[in-house]
């Protein structure tokens, strides 16, 4: 027996949105995007239940998988005692995340398996910079900016630090957005300033943080993702990793739906990066089948997704250990970050 | 799922293409199971495999390689027999327990099932084909707190549920395709208010066999669950035996009407849930992603056994998933249930439109609300006739919630208070007395109405009694224009009263209809201040009812003392009608479910020919205090008290409220019984008529209650004004109100 369902729709739907315009490839502010948008809570608490227990990947498949997640990462270091010493070791760890003995046995050494970026306070963009020039690669180095974490200083300072770390090297900016005017509903204002941060980076790429732990409410999140892609962001962030709550997938989940109506309403693509708790391979295994769900394949390319991570990249190295051998990896088996 | 054979791509490979891949789980404990069996599955029964000899077997196959992995053997009329026999045996017992008891057995085979779950979710996905996650993390777990819920229930039962005892012996047929958790809803109730179980699984069905398996093998009390494999046909074999109190069936609507009628007049109770379809109302204020989910999971839902589509060869048995869009509801593919997963959309322009639509169809399970503005959600949700609306979530389960239906859906309920009720009685109801009539005509029961002659000149005290059929709020002239002579106790004339037919009935029926919104739109208090101003009228009215009682044989005293119950029944209805529903607490849903009593809608009601005032009252005023509307046939041999209270009626009651029909009741409960937007009837006369009301109610599948020839004390409280009453007036529906922002 099956189970017909009637679904019944409205014929008037809002969703397709209004007559909007492109110029040079960014958009106007047309709040009628966010004016009626409504986020259930609860259903999308379900949804994220579900879709972390829905899909699971084993064998060969987990380990092609992991390798990939690596691509994903922006490794990353934002801690008050960052020294140029241990941001040199993060570079050279994220050149070479995986040892080869480990890449040969997968038959993958030759695919030039490395972070996607290394993500640094701007006093250590130079550092950076230097040790992966060093290193001999061209990994693009992320630097966070606007005030991190809090975004509580002044719009000229947060614009100014923009520049500095531009002309250091970064050619990827993260910056965070300014809270108050989310929980004030000036949504008008927040596009202005992201406009702003967008022309500062000039050809560096700009991730924007919601830092959606500081948000209030789901709708707001919609509204917030709608409104940095609106006003040119590159990606959109889920937070700085260093509020209360972190990268969860109810926010995920919104912030994804949220790239999928902007890309059916204009046809760009815009990229998503989870950062802060995500620890274990089997979380960003979770987070890889998310993206697959929600945007699709065209979404798994690092042009397109980030895994904000400090820790990760061990235990994914951990387990690419296991599989190749095995054994469970003593913490002395593989080289630290 | 079973494993891919194909050859596993290299991890190069998959590194590009990011597939997933096969997460083969091993079926080993499943097939070791078998094994014990020596891959040869009888029934359980009374706590010991039963595999008679020359007996059909038929494969059980694994779904998706087609592979044999046991015979399974089909029961014969005898095996049925043995099971119930046993249950019957196991009943004594059980059911004298203390509840606390059977809670402390009930939380055991929670336990064992906790124990053996990898073997229960490893063989339930081998034989259904369902993915190993679905039973592993949804069914076996909701199986455990269904036990652990029912456990809680049986033991307050003697607190909570005084006034009521199991029914006995209970048949539970299940359909093909079916998941055990369906068994598991329905076996908790039922055994945890002190009944036995038979059920009878389609073949090829191992799952319940190895839960009964697991429950015999607690040691104590074998034979309160067997399980018999066979075809469905083998139901009414179950029914009739002798000891089965009760079959609740679970299925395809047409099947189930088919059982209806071949169990009428066989003197068990037959509750069905029916169909599978499920409804969602989509608002342009909705969450529409999240409403999009809420179709992939209905189109998943648990009520019939799932097949997962994949890229598997066309041949497999899986179907793949369909939408069809703009599917008016007038096209007959709108109408017919299918096999398969299937979404139909079709678009409407207004709330008002979207309920006429979904309120239009012969269905009435479940449906789904997605809209974010309250007062829409409220509206669409409460104005659904459905057993179950969910808002902005769909197909969310809970022990603690009633689960069940309306309509063509069948009226039956699993899961909180509801699913208790279903497997008790009022203590002291007299046991099943077959009562078949073989020879009933069903073409013809009812059918010509005898001749009516004129029998002589009106005697006795005036004023006249009232004249007519009371249709609409007035007295109207019958259709065929023709009285029947009331005669007294001393067999003079009393008086004629209008000799009602087929559209006299279609006439009360519309007049109940038209004033049903407006009586559901009273609040409760409004409906108690009617009945407590009617019950004023017939205080005034005392001496004329006692006279016209004593007319009729009643000693003045106890005429009197009828009118007197009478009032008061009247007015303790309308107070208990504002008492009603309640919410419900459910473990992990954050929000309130509340369970909301509703009207049935257009109820009939035969009413029996003793205690012609205070039994006609006493079924009026619970269906009136409820919000039902309602077409009443009085009692036959002297209906005047009856039309005597509608003087009053007509006064003080909304017109078409209350509609009694006078005539020939065999006749008049052909013409209700057949009507098919009658909601509900109620039947106290023959044996005969009541088989005919439980046959013809396979129709509309109306809820119906009959009382099968028996009396009934109505002076009594228990009886006559008793929780049944009530319990019948009313159908529930659940209201899952999940929050958060």
């Amino acid at each position: 027996m099956g189970v017909p369902i009637f679904i019944t729709a409205v014929t008037n739907c809002c969703w397709i949105g209004a007559d909007n315009c492109v110029i040079l490839g960014i958009l106007g502010t047309d709040l009628s995007w966010i004016s009626k948008v409504q986020v259930n809570h609860p259903a999308v608490l379900r949804r994220a239940q579900q879709v972390q227990a829905r899909r699971t990947v084993k064998k060969e498949w987990q380990a092609a998988w992991l390798l990939k997640a690596v691509t994903f990462i922006d490794l990353t270091t934002l801690s008050g005692d960052d020294t140029s010493s241990n941001v040199q070791r993060l570079c050279y760890k994220a050149k070479y995340p995986i040892r080869e003995d480990l890449l040969k046995a997968l038959n993958m050494h030759d695919k030039d398996i490395t972070t996607a970026a290394v993500c640094v306070y701007p006093a250590r963009v130079c550092d950076a910079v230097r040790a992966l020039k060093a290193a001999g690669c061209n990994i693009p180095v992320a630097s966070v900016a606007t005030g991190f974490p809090a975004g509580q200083t002044h719009l000229k300072t947060r614009l100014e630090e923009i520049r500095l770390a531009v002309e250091d090297g970064a050619s990827e900016i993260d910056v965070v957005i300014n809270r108050s005017l989310v929980l004030t509903g000036q949504w008008e204002a927040l596009y202005d300033e992201i406009r702003q941060f967008r022309k500062a980076c000039g050809e560096a790429h700009l991730k924007t943080i919601l830092a959606t732990g500081e948000l209030g409410s789901l709708t707001n999140v919609y509204k917030a993702s709608m409104i940095a892609m609106m006003a040119g962001s590159d990606f959109i962030k889920t937070s700085t990793g260093k509020e209360t709550v972190n990268a969860t997938f109810p926010v995920a989940i919104v912030m994804l739906r949220a790239i999928r109506d902007f890309f059916w309403k204009t046809g760009n693509k815009i990229g998503f990066k989870p950062a802060g708790g995500i620890r274990s391979a089997k979380d960003a295994l979770a987070w890889l089948s998310l993206i697959k769900e929600e945007l699709g394949d065209e979404w798994l390319k690092p042009e397109l997704f980030r895994i904000g991570a400090s820790t990760l990249l061990s235990d994914i190295e951990r387990q690419i250990y296991h599989h190749v051998t095995g054994r469970y990896a003593a913490y002395h088996d593989l080289p630290m970050s | 799922m079973a494993a891919a054979t194909r050859t596993a791509p290299r991890a190069r490979e998959i590194f590009t293409t990011l597939e997933y891949g096969p997460a083969p789980e091993s079926h080993a404990c499943a097939l070791a199971w078998l094994d014990t069996q020596d891959r040869h599955l009888g029934h359980y029964v009374n706590g010991k495999w039963l595999k008679p000899e020359h007996r059909n077997s038929v494969p059980c196959q694994d779904p998706i390689t087609g592979e044999n992995l046991a015979s399974c053997l089909q029961a014969q009329a005898e095996d049925v027999a043995a099971a119930v026999e046993a249950a019957r045996t196991a009943l004594e017992n059980w059911s004298t327990l203390p509840g606390a008891r059977r809670a402390q057995h009930l939380t055991r085979l929670a336990k064992m099932i906790q124990k053996h779950q990898r073997l229960l979710w490893t063989l339930e996905s081998l034989v259904t084909g369902r993915a190993v996650r679905e039973v592993r993390d949804r069914d076996v777990p909701l199986a455990q707190q269904l036990l652990q819920y029912h456990a809680v229930q049986a033991h307050t039962q003697e607190e909570a549920l005084a006034g009521w005892e199991p029914m006995g012996v209970i048949g539970l047929i299940v359909p093909p395709t079916f998941s055990f958790l369906e068994m598991m809803w329905r076996i908790c109730p039922a055994l945890a208010v002190g009944c036995t179980v038979v059920v009878l699984v389609p073949p090829a069905s191992p799952a319940p066999l190895l839960l009964a398996q697991l429950a015999g093998e607690l040691g104590s009390f074998p034979g309160i669950l067997n399980v018999i494999s066979g075809p469905t046909s083998l139901g009414p074999v179950l029914a009739s035996q002798p000891g089965v109190q009760k079959v609740a069936f679970c299925g395809a609507v047409e099947e189930g009407r088919a059982l209806r009628r071949t169990l009428a007049g066989q003197g068990l109770e037959l509750s069905l849930a029916l169909g599978a379809e499920s409804l969602l109302l989509l608002t342009e204020a909705a969450d529409v992603d999240s409403a999009v989910e809420g179709v992939v999971d209905a189109t998943w839902s648990d009520r019939s056994q799932v097949f997962q589509a994949g890229d598997v060869p066309s041949d497999s048995p899986f179907y793949p998933p369909t939408l069809i869009s703009d599917l008016p509801p007038a096209s007959p593919c709108a109408q017919t249930e299918v096999p398969w997963p299937l979404v139909v959309a079709s678009p409407f322009r207004t709330a008002k439109e979207a309920l006429a639509v979904a309120n239009g169809t012969p269905r009435g399970g479940s449906a789904s609300v997605w809209s974010e503005r309250l007062g829409q959600a409220l509206e669409l949700g409460y104005g659904l006739r459905m057993g179950i609306v969910w808002i902005n979530a769909h197909g969310l389960r809970d022990p603690a919630v009633p689960t069940g239906g309306c309509k063509e859906s069948g009226s039956s309920w699993h899961g909180g208070p509801d699913g208790l009720y279903e497997y008790l009685q009022p203590s002291g109801t007299p046991a099943r007395q077959p009562s078949l009539s073989e020879n009933l005509n069903y073409d013809t029961f009812g059918l010509a109405v005898p001749s009516t002659l004129p029998a002589g000149p009106e005697t006795g005290p005036s004023p006249a009694p009232p004249y007519g059929l009371f249709v609409g709020g007035r007295f109207q002239a019958p259709g065929a224009r023709s009285s029947r002579p009331i005669q007294d106790s001393h067999g003079n004339l009393h008086g004629y009263v209008a000799e009602g037919g087929a559209k006299d009935i279609r006439g009360a029926v519309e007049a109940a209809h038209q004033a049903a919104p407006g009586w559901v739109g009273q609040s409760p208090g409004a409906r108690a201040a009617l009945l407590g101003a009617l019950a004023a009228a017939l205080e005034r009215r005392e001496s004329a009812l006692a006279a016209r009682l004593e007319r009729h044989g009643v000693e003045l005293k106890v005429a009197k003392a009828e009118v007197e119950l009478s009032v008061r029944r009247l007015r303790a209805w309308g107070a208990r009608a504002q008492a009603q529903g309640h919410t419900l607490q459910v473990a992990e849903l954050r929000g309130p479910v509340l369970r909301l009593r509703e009207p049935l809608g257009v109820l009939a009601i035969v009413c029996p020919d003793e205690w012609p005032l205070l039994a006609f009252v006493s079924l009026l005023a619970p269906a009136l205090a409820h919000g039902n509307t309602v077409v009443l046939v009085p009692s036959g041999t002297c209906p005047i008290p009856a039309l005597e209270v509608c003087q009053d009626v007509a006064t003080l009651l909304p017109a078409g409220l209350v509609n009694v029909v006078t005539g020939d009741r065999d006749h008049l409960t052909r013409c209700m019984a057949l009507h098919q937007d009658v909601q509900a009837l109620w039947y106290f006369g023959s044996v005969q008529g009541s088989q005919f009301v439980e046959w013809a109610s396979a129709g509309n599948l109306k809820p119906v209650w009959v009382n099968r020839g028996l009396p009934r004390a109505w002076d009594q409280d228990a009886e006559g004004a008793g929780p049944e009453l009530g319990l019948r007036a009313a159908q529930t529906k659940a209201l899952w109100l999940p929050m958060g922002d």
